[in-house]
């Protein structure tokens, strides 16, 4: 037998996942090796292979062989170059200072030297003011604590001691570009590499624990290497379970051992191993977080206190997992709670809404990174970069109204459902929403706040409820805001007009309520705003829809309904000026048209208010493309008599 | 139904696998029954159903698991010809909404039925992803107000079988994970019911989900071909993802998705394969080492000037074998095991030491490299 080390040198303490095969019996025997600590074993003569996966590098092998009468000690030598060395002390270090100041050191590290910190949204909105990349670190409620120049690359720390709460990494592109928010919890390490040319992207932005058990069990999980993760695991569990029990251990590092568990067959191994994070790092939110999901795991109603630190995690926004892993076991949990909710007949809105806003962070999250990395407007505003409207570079919106209107849309459509009682604030490179209830409990308001724009005012916000036909029109003040009576906890969505198309240049509103008539063209379909009620139905021997609308409440002048349809998904809908008779009208005139083809679904909508006039841009186009359409003879006269007039006018 | 394996009934435990490739999507663009509205996703696909049957074959042919001895293949395919190995067509079921319903009553009774039963879960096809990944089945879209009715929630169905008894759980998904805006703003659609999920403990003793990609990726596959993670996935289960232990040579779950893992990352364009495992067990036995093939460098890249010998290591005399040189690469298809490797340079310009290195060629590390010296 001869006394065999295998030794490795890389960051100390980095446990490697090492192999030693033997060449004669095929037999192959997993150790750990951790690094600066020589690994020993007895091997009797033969001949073995050593085999390393050492974290985030390439595997090594070595062969060794041992004598008959060989030496009573051999020593197996590894040594790598680690790409990333761990910074001794927490602090944001460039790793080249620049030639050339950025715009943001300008404007921004000077500040932190002699005045207080900027307040978030103001170092967000000033970072996005910059062109190229701007860095900055901020704390869980958004406090910025140093903003650091932009550089080929940086390295930014933080110390293991203090707020177990995470600080994210905000990176900025320009006011045209979503910032990206990478969470930085205590004694972790995170780099930002600037891309090479000044338009070339966001860069890369990694972080990584600074503890090396920690660190090991990521790298592994990162580069796919699950079986050199479990092969390290018990190691990893006793040194970093060590260090916990003697004070000196930190959630970054317990957490990661946890999820890691959580994958794991053996869930008693994770219980327990939570219950010492629980009660080692009580305030943190991913042990919070783990411990509640136990507490669910168990048979029984779920307790009030863990349901309510679930939902209040996600409400308050400072509450989050700094995991990925974290971010879906919430989602998980709060999917399950509302699975139990619906069992016993329950709804809770502050949980349907902490579901939606989970699943807003989880759709804009990077897939790659451990840590809860996402795109988005702000700290608590994530938002997919493909969902952001798309912003000319160098339009603004007080110079382009149609853009104006373009964003509101696709602003109130992120907003996403609304409920009554329940605030949702979005913010948007150039309009920020809150819909929330009005102070003096007068109903809702929704308040449009964009900068240098009027285009909005005026505009019409349509209010359509999640369940029924129900709809109000508001129309937004001076102010930027527009008033609702959504009943308690009822739920709804926002829309707004976006442009029309050219040959129908009038405002319009939008497609309110897209309506198919997919079941078939033996059913009718009726649909009641307020003010109006359409009624769509097949014509017998001829393959149309045939639209009839009428007024639902007394009015005494002549006006227009505006309807539309569409031919295919991808086409324009085209509007059609439905007559509305006066008190002059004969008795039950409605007017009628014919639209698609009854075969087919039909894609159509209605504006839920009569107007009084129809806009004299493309009134003309409308009434001949209505009158071709005018399925009676009362709407054709009343078209007709329209017409005329307008040509009269003209002559 | 459609059955490419059907054994009967035992008392022990068995392997019953569900295998659905769409490459036909009746509802979308050149399909029997298009629509007009907007689908989110528009081709046709020619890979899925190629795949999907590689796959059910690889299961019906090749799985060897420690514990459940063959049960159940039943396979769904859209389009629905399948050329037999006699160059006979068959038809076989369509994986509309419907269809897959029924299969997956009929499976997870199956599965149910003996607590170490494996349970096996292919899907090749377009996907999606709303932060589970969605799987849209042959006559997806057949509804414009309902988009995702028949799309499956894999996470719904993972969950759901939770309540099933079988033990091992393994779930392959090929297909992209995109999330576009439109979906984004239909969280609160509904898709395929498939199964109840009840809450509860764990206690599936591995669970496996392996999707193509990361949510948010696409998945690649040349037209009338097998897909790149298929193709790696059938590359991992016959040797690429083996390892041994007391002389026995296995594809464990963790193997397999690090072969694959690697595998797919090996040409561009990138794919990069999620990743939910839950437990390291056994899911196929081989008979011996695997062929694999084998690589030998040179570092400086000298390898045209030299004559590469790999001889097995321990072994007889006679396993030695014949290496090609690939561009810069020497390489051979070998028994996968530990060779000393000879370099030799005729013309003396470089020296290498000799011999040159003991390497175990073991999955996934196949290559070796050889530091030489050139001679001055």
């Amino acid at each position: 037998m001869t006394l065999t080390r295998v030794v490795v040198a890389l960051s100390p303490g980095t446990p490697v996942a090492a192999e030693i095969l033997d060449t004669d019996s095929g037999d192959v025997r997993s150790a750990v090796v951790v690094s600066g600590r020589p690994f020993e074993t007895e091997l009797p003569a033969g001949t073995y292979v050593v085999r390393l996966a050492p974290p985030g590098l390439e595997r090594v092998s070595a062969s060794v062989v041992v004598p008959p009468e060989g030496p009573a000690a051999l020593t197996v030598d590894f040594a790598f170059d680690d790409p990333h060395p761990t910074p001794g002390s927490g602090h944001a270090l460039p790793t080249d200072r620049p030639v050339n100041p950025s715009p943001l050191k300008r404007l921004l590290l000077p500040g932190t030297r002699r005045k207080a910190a900027l307040p978030p949204n103001e170092a967000l909105r000033t970072a996005r003011e910059l062109q190229g990349t701007g860095l900055f670190v901020c704390d869980a409620d958004g406090t910025l604590l140093r903003p650091v120049e932009v550089t080929d690359e940086y390295v930014v720390s933080r110390p293991a001691a203090g707020e177990d709460r995470s600080a994210y990494i905000c990176v900025t592109q320009g006011r045209d570009h979503l910032a990206r928010f990478v969470s930085l919890p205590a004694n972790c390490v995170g780099r930002i590499r600037s891309p090479a040319q000044p338009e070339g992207g966001e860069g890369d932005v990694t972080v990584r624990p600074a503890d090396p058990d920690a660190r090991a069990l990521l790298d592994y999980r990162a580069q796919g290497r699950l079986s050199a993760a479990a092969a390290v695991t018990d190691h990893v569990v006793r040194s970093i379970g060590a260090r916990i029990e003697a004070g000196q251990g930190d959630p970054a590092a317990g957490c990661a051992v946890a999820y890691h568990l959580m994958d794991h067959p053996e869930r008693d191994r994770a219980r327990q191993w939570v219950r010492l994070l629980a009660d080692a790092f009580p305030t943190s939110d991913d042990v919070s977080l783990l411990a509640s999901w136990f507490l669910l795991e168990m048979d029984g109603p779920v307790p009030r206190e863990a349901r309510e630190r679930l939902i209040t995690a996600v409400e308050a926004g400072q509450g989050l997992p700094v995991y990925l892993a974290g971010l879906r076991l919430l989602r998980t949990a709060l999917e399950r709670l509302g699975r139990s909710d619906r069992a016993s007949g329950q709804w809770d809105p502050r949980l349907t809404s902490a579901t939606h806003t989970v699943n807003t962070y989880l759709l804009a999250a990077d897939p790659v990174n451990p840590f809860v990395s996402y795109t988005g407007t702000g700290l608590r505003t994530p938002l997919v970069a493909e969902d952001a409207p798309t912003i000319v570079s160098g339009a603004s919106l007080a110079t382009d109204d149609e853009g104006s209107v373009r964003v509101l849309a696709k602003a109130l459509d992120l907003l996403g459902t609304v409920t009554a009682g329940i605030q949702r604030t979005i913010t948007l490179p150039l309009v920020t929403l809150t819909w929330g209830d009005r102070p003096d409990g007068g109903g809702q308001m929704l308040s449009v706040a964009g900068r240098g724009t009027r285009a909005w005012v005026g505009l019409g916000v349509v209010l359509v409820g999640a369940e029924g036909w129900r709809m109000e029109v508001a129309r937004l003040s001076d102010a930027g805001t527009a008033t609702f009576s959504l009943p308690s906890s009822a739920t709804a969505k926002l829309v707004t007009p976006e442009p029309a198309e050219p040959d129908d240049a009038v405002v319009v509103p939008p497609p309110v309520l897209l309506h198919a008539a997919a079941s078939g063209p033996e059913q009718d379909h009726r649909v009641v705003t307020p003010q109006l009620e359409f009624l769509l139905e097949p014509v017998r021997g001829a393959d149309r829809w045939r639209l009839t609308a009428r007024r639902r409440v007394h009015e005494s002048a002549a006006g227009w309904v505006l309807v539309g349809q569409r031919s295919a998904a991808d086409r324009p809908y085209k509007t059609f000026a439905l007559p509305l008779g006066g008190e002059d009208a004969e008795l039950g005139a409605e007017p009628t048209v014919l639209l698609g083809k009854a075969s087919a679904p039909l894609d159509w909508y209605m504006v839920p208010e009569p107007v009084d006039e129809l806009p004299p841009a493309g009134r003309k186009a409308i009434l001949l493309r209505s009158l071709a359409r005018a399925a009676d003879a009362w709407t054709r006269k009343a078209i007709q008599k329209m017409l005329t007039a307008l040509t009269a006018e003209e002559g | 139904m459609t059955y490419l394996l059907d054994t009967a009934f035992q008392d022990g435990p068995q392997v019953h696998a569900l295998v659905i490739g769409v490459g036909g999507y009746r509802h979308l663009r050149g399909g029997s029954d298009p629509v007009r509205h907007d689908t989110i996703v528009t081709r046709q696909l020619t890979s899925p159903p190629l795949s999907a049957l590689a796959f059910a074959l690889w299961v019906r042919d090749e799985l060897r698991h420690p514990v459940a001895g063959p049960g159940s293949v039943d396979v769904l395919l859209s389009p629905s010809e399948v050329k037999e190995a006699d160059g006979q067509l068959r038809e076989v079921e369509v994986p509309s909404a419907d269809a897959v319903q029924r299969a997956v009553d009929r499976w997870v009774s199956r599965c149910d039925s003996h607590p170490s039963n494996v349970a096996l879960f292919y899907f090749s096809g377009h996907g999606l992803d709303n932060g589970s990944p969605l799987l849209l089945l042959e006559d997806f879209a057949r509804s414009r107000n309902r988009i995702l009715d028949a799309a499956v929630n894999l996470e719904g169905l993972v969950q759901g079988m939770r309540a099933c008894g079988a033990g091992y759980q393994y779930y392959f998904l090929d297909s992209c994970r995109e999330r576009t805006a439109r979906l984004s703003s239909l969280r609160d659609t509904r898709t395929l019911p498939l199964l109840d999920i009840r809450d509860g403990p764990e206690q599936r003793r591995d669970l496996m989900v392996m999707p193509a990609t990361l949510s948010g990726g696409s998945a690649y596959a040349d037209r009338h071909r097998v897909s790149d993670y298929t193709q790696a996935l059938l590359d991992a289960l016959a040797g690429r993802a083996a390892s041994t232990r007391d002389g026995r040579w296995r594809v464990t779950s963790s193997g397999l998705y690090e072969a694959v893992y690697a595998l797919t990352r090996t040409a561009p364009p990138v794919q990069m394969p999620g990743m939910n495992v839950h437990g390291d067990l056994v899911l196929h036995l081989l008979d011996g080492p695997p062929d694999v093939p084998l690589g030998v460098r040179c570092d400086p890249a000298a390898a045209r000037l030299a004559d590469v010998s790999l001889s097995a290591f321990g072994g007889p005399e006679d396993k030695r074998p014949v290496l090609e040189l690939h561009d810069t690469v020497w390489r051979a298809v070998a028994p996968a095991g530990v060779y000393a490797v000879g370099m030799d340079f005729p013309d003396g310009h470089y020296t290498a030491p000799s011999p040159a290195g003991v390497h175990a060629f073991l999955p996934p590390d196949l290559e070796f490299t050889v530091a030489v010296e050139r001679v001055r």
